[in-house]
């Protein structure tokens, strides 16, 4: 997911770490964020794991319950099909064989 | 920036002494997939009395130099600075007690994983989540495509656990 940062940088996260970004970002613990949503504290902790993957709107509930607006924009996406191929080529390895492709890249 | 980078160096070090740490920042987004290059290693300590104490005798092994060339004093100036950027014979070395967006060491090594690496190391290495959002956190424009990249690789690598073709 993409979302504008406040100071107009462009910042990808999943919904975890956006809920939890925006809870740290008030100051709340899970006790509060559950609190002020209304939310179970044990599935608030479960979305910020992405163990489980909240809806649209339950996302925005949480961030308002933060201080916070969900403000989403539709933008032109193109896939990225070689860094694609990159990423996919990468997975396919080890962390091993990842470290020494970097050192050699580092060589060149 | 070093001209010399031996992350085995580092990690060596680290692992002789028993340092209790996480990777994370660069190498760490390049152990989990991301097509960077980086010159230096990134960790976040334990901050236990004793683990700093093992890190202290790891610098000293490193000869590790602050910018000014001194010595740093790990306690002192981690107390002063939210990261302490070392030089060591074998490259960079950072140490980041609370990465931005975290709580530290024990707030990252829930989800952190053994990642082998040859050479008989197995260095804790913050998830791809952790990285993402020690990023996002951070909030710079040069860290833009990393952050994307780490994006990307999050959903590939779900795409591949779950059997889903993206």
């Amino acid at each position: 997911m993409l979302t504008q940062h406040q100071a107009g940088t462009i910042v990808a996260v999943t919904t975890g770490t956006l809920i939890r970004q925006g809870r740290m970002r008030a100051g709340l613990s899970q006790v509060e964020l559950s609190q002020r949503s209304g939310k179970d504290r044990a599935q608030i902790a479960r979305w910020e794991r992405d163990v489980v993957v909240p809806s649209l709107e339950t996302l925005r509930e949480l961030l308002r319950a933060c201080g916070f607006d969900l403000e989403l924009t539709l933008v032109p996406y193109e896939a990225d099909k070689k860094q694609d191929a990159r990423l996919q080529k990468a997975l396919e390895r080890t962390p091993q064989e990842r470290l020494q492709a970097m050192l050699r890249a580092r060589g060149r | 920036m070093a001209s010399e980078f031996d992350p085995y160096g580092l990690l060596e070090a680290l692992e002789r002494q028993r340092v209790t740490y996480i990777v994370v920042g660069g190498l760490g987004r390049v152990i989990h997939g991301s097509d960077e290059v980086t010159d230096g290693l990134d960790i976040v300590p334990s901050t236990r009395e004793e683990n700093l104490r093992r890190l202290g005798l790891a610098l000293e092994e490193l000869d590790a130099r602050r910018p000014d060339g001194k010595a740093p004093q790990l306690e002192r100036d981690l107390a002063r600075e939210p990261v302490l950027e070392l030089q060591t014979d074998v490259g960079e070395l950072k140490i980041v007690p609370e990465p931005a967006g975290t709580r530290g060491y024990d707030d990252l090594r829930r989800r952190a994983r053994l990642e082998p690496l040859g050479r008989g190391l197995r260095p804790s290495v913050a998830s791809l989540d952790d990285h993402a959002r020690m990023l996002a956190a951070l909030g710079h424009e040069h860290d833009r495509q990393p952050l994307l990249t780490l994006q990307r690789l999050i959903e590939l690598d779900r795409g591949i656990s779950r059997g889903i073709e993206l």
